[in-house]
């Protein structure tokens, strides 16, 4: 009876796994989603992630370098390598797919805002616990910016690391954080140069767990509403409380880098859709998905809202922290032009494509 | 006794509507609008205290989980033995602490369930565990894999605590209490085939429950009852239920808003309609209406249980943080409550549960993969997508 029971639940396993193996019965579409999954991989996140693995590796060295001999000049190369790793993971951050997710890169890569107050605390205490959730406000890149930019003058900045009280604490704190940044990167690169590139490749069905089902959710929801309307647009711009909060700008302490910062997740964004790759190549994409099942409208529609947002973006400065307070009009018109291009992604793109959006924002306690 | 069978079939005769068949056979027992029955004195005799001082202890218990403050001893205290509780029951006021009732000693103890001793017993002592776990936390250290702790959603909003593997025990506990009493009170004993064809006698006799005359109401009518006061016992009017997810009643009774919220799912009107008409059906004698209406309440909270469960699992799904975890520590509760519950009028097996449970062993590393998998088993099981219960509002 039990074996009979457990060759029932094989039965089961087998029936739920083996779905995306059988294309001939329940596609809806004979558009190769193979090829394009290839092309993402292979074009697109694998050489993203190799150059940000590179970037952060950078960024290591710098710091440690850094911490090693504090000078002014060690101290600008960390500071160059920090900005050229944080604009690499804009053109990564939306990939938010196996071992990303699993290793929750967004949360602990980009967390706005960093709590200074708390990293203080911390660092002080010589014990923390990086891996816990509750400690990804005081790592990744927005807390680099505030142990490396926002400490004060770079005089000030290298007494902090050498000769005020702590500072051998705030040294291990720095490279703690800055190794873990580093790890993490490595870790998810490896996965996808690993055995993750061709599962990833391989679940090309079209259940709500298949490749093409998951990265779209992860593009339009997590992603492009989240990190980039959200937390570079809205939040510090008020655009949906109409409270500003300049706090919430990235890369507060820095001040002037972010508009690059979103105007690199945002040609990202674009890119993905439009199927250009990580180096510039071309291939099958989500306009072309959109093309063959006779939607050029909505693609049509889509590249246009995308180029209106551009254009809107175009009238942001530098540093959001100043135009905010004195030009905030800008971001409110910026915010609405992605508006417009997130109701073209939720629902009508899922929809053309039969994808069923999987997020769930309501707590049932 | 002639008298009493004379004065209950004019009560009964009371309760069932004419209705206009055109044939000499019993007029069909329709259901009253509300869960409203009377004795033989003209009385309420619809009574279950006992269900609604279980309920007040499970909710009390669960806050308890949920908090730093208790400690293992007087968490025992209140699994075990019934005690150490602030609450009353709420239809009479009394202190459930003098209820007599124990919530570890009702864990898997149905009478028609066909659960093993060995079963009952493993269950009781994992909840034990799950008790001991809770107590164990250092309760200001960060959370992460492999140490216990606490979590805070982002802005602070709010404080979880989780042991070593991610589990919330205030809800892996409480979901694993909807199954494993009230599910398994409700299907397993009081609407079970087996129960209401024991009390078919005495309910024709109109014998007082336990023979006692102090109770207006025959062994059968009480069952039903109490299989009432499990469902819809801590509403505010529990005769008239309402079906509201803002304003949620107990814990089970959540949960039918919860999948009633998707209309797909019309398990709150189906169980409360079964249960009036059903209890109608008892007082008219008319015992198929009655075994037909107790098999609509098995087969839909064990819906409910099945629904919950492959919803959890998929909201636990991605980064793992205090929302994911409260969700797959419901989900693992829910899960184990599906041993009680009724797939095609048989309760599903142990060793099926242990499958799905297999992943859920560390919340901190199960797949979203895996996830889809269990949620995909039990779906297959009860007949529903999984799709359809990713968001229950819509």
């Amino acid at each position: 009876m039990k074996r009979i029971l457990y060759i029932c639940l094989l039965l089961l396993v087998i029936a739920c796994g083996s779905s995306n193996d059988d294309p001939g019965t329940s596609n809806p579409d004979n558009f190769n989603r193979k090829e394009m999954l290839t092309f993402w991989a292979d074009q697109v996140i694998i050489p993203g992630y190799s150059d940000f693995t590179q970037k952060t590796n950078s960024l290591k060295d710098a710091v440690l370098s850094f911490t090693a001999t504090p000078s002014t000049a060690n101290l600008t190369t960390a500071r160059n390598a920090w900005k050229e790793a944080y604009i690499t993971w804009q053109k990564v951050s939306l990939f938010q797919i196996g071992k990303a997710q699993e290793l929750n890169m967004v949360g602990n890569m980009n967390t706005i805002p960093t709590n200074a107050t708390l990293i203080d605390s911390y660092a002080k205490s010589g014990s923390y616990n990086l891996e816990s959730p509750n400690l990804i406000g005081v790592q990744g890149f927005p807390a680099l910016d505030y142990l490396l930019n926002g400490i004060g003058t770079d005089q000030e900045t290298i007494t902090f690391y050498t000769t005020a009280t702590d500072a051998a604490k705030f040294k291990k704190y720095l490279e703690d954080i800055t190794n873990r940044l580093y790890n993490l990167t490595k870790q998810v690169s490896d996965d996808w140069k690993g055995s993750y590139r061709q599962s990833f490749i391989d679940n090309d069905g079209y259940t709500i767990s298949s490749s093409v089902d998951k990265m779209v959710n992860f593009y339009v929801i997590p992603f492009y509403e989240k990190q980039l309307r959200d937390a570079k647009i809205a939040n510090p711009s008020g655009a949906k409380t109409g409270i500003t909060d300049v706090k919430l700008v990235e890369a507060y302490y820095t001040k002037n880098i972010s508009k690059e910062l979103f105007t690199t997740a945002m040609l990202a964004t674009k890119n993905f859709f439009k199927g250009v790759g990580y180096n510039g190549n071309t291939g099958k994409s989500l306009q072309q998905y959109l093309e063959f099942l006779n939607r050029k409208d909505l693609s049509d529609l889509i590249n246009t809202k995308f180029n209106d947002i551009d254009q809107k973006a175009s009238l942001l400065k530098d540093n959001f922290e100043d135009q905010i307070q004195n030009e905030r009009a800008v971001f409110l018109n910026t915010y609405d032009a992605m508006q417009a291009l997130l109701k073209s992604f939720k629902p009508d793109m899922f929809s053309a494509l039969s994808i069923k959006n999987t997020s769930t924002d309501s707590d049932n306690d | 006794m002639k008298r009493v069978i004379l004065s209950m079939l004019a009560v009964s005769a009371l309760v069932v509507t004419s209705c206009s068949s055109d044939s000499d056979e019993t007029p069909q027992v329709v259901a009253p609008t509300t869960y409203t029955f009377v004795g033989k004195d003209g009385k309420s005799n619809v009574s279950f205290t006992g269900q609604e001082a279980r309920w007040v202890m499970a909710s009390e218990l669960k806050s308890a989980l949920g908090g730093d403050t208790k400690t293992l001893a007087q968490l025992n205290e209140m699994f075990k033995d019934g005690k150490g509780f602030v609450g009353t029951i709420p239809s009479n006021g009394t202190s459930v602490n003098d209820s007599g009732k124990k919530l570890r000693e009702t864990v898997a103890s149905a009478t028609n369930s066909n659960t093993t001793t060995v079963e009952e017993e493993a269950l009781r002592t994992k909840l034990d565990g799950y008790l001991a776990a809770h107590a164990a936390i250092d309760f200001n250290a960060d959370a992460s894999n492999g140490t216990a702790g606490k979590l805070e959603t982002v802005g602070g909003g709010r404080t979880v605590y989780v042991d070593a593997k991610g589990y919330e025990m205030n809800q892996a506990v409480a979901k694993t209490l909807i199954g494993s009493v009230f599910v398994d009170q409700i299907v397993n004993k009081y609407v079970s085939e087996g129960l209401i064809n024991e009390s078919i006698a005495g309910n024709n006799t109109g014998t007082p429950h336990k023979d006692n005359a102090d109770n207006n109401y025959t062994s059968l009518q009480h069952y039903w009852d109490e299989a009432y006061g499990y469902t819809f016992g801590l509403e505010t009017t529990p005769a008239t239920p309402v079906n509201d997810s803002s304003n949620r009643k107990g814990f089970l009774n959540s949960y039918l808003t919860s999948v009633d919220g998707d209309p797909k799912f019309n398990v709150f009107d189906e169980i409360y309609d079964a249960f009036k008409l059903g209890r109608a059906a008892i007082d008219a004698k008319q015992y198929d209406v009655v075994h037909a209406q107790a098999k609509i309440i098995r087969e839909n909270v064990s819906l409910v249980i099945g629904v919950m469960a492959a919803h959890y699992l998929q909201k636990g799904k991605g980064v793992k943080n205090p929302d994911s975890l409260h969700a797959l520590s419901e989900a693992v509760g829910f899960v184990q409550s599906l041993r009680f519950a009724h797939v095609n009028g048989v309760q599903i097996p142990q060793n099926s549960v242990d499958q799905s449970l297999a992943p859920l062993a560390n919340l901190w590393t199960v797949t979203d993969a895996q996830l889809d998998q269990v949620a995909g088993i039990i779906a297959q099981q009860f007949g529903f997508n999984v799709e359809d219960v990713i968001d229950l509002k819509n």
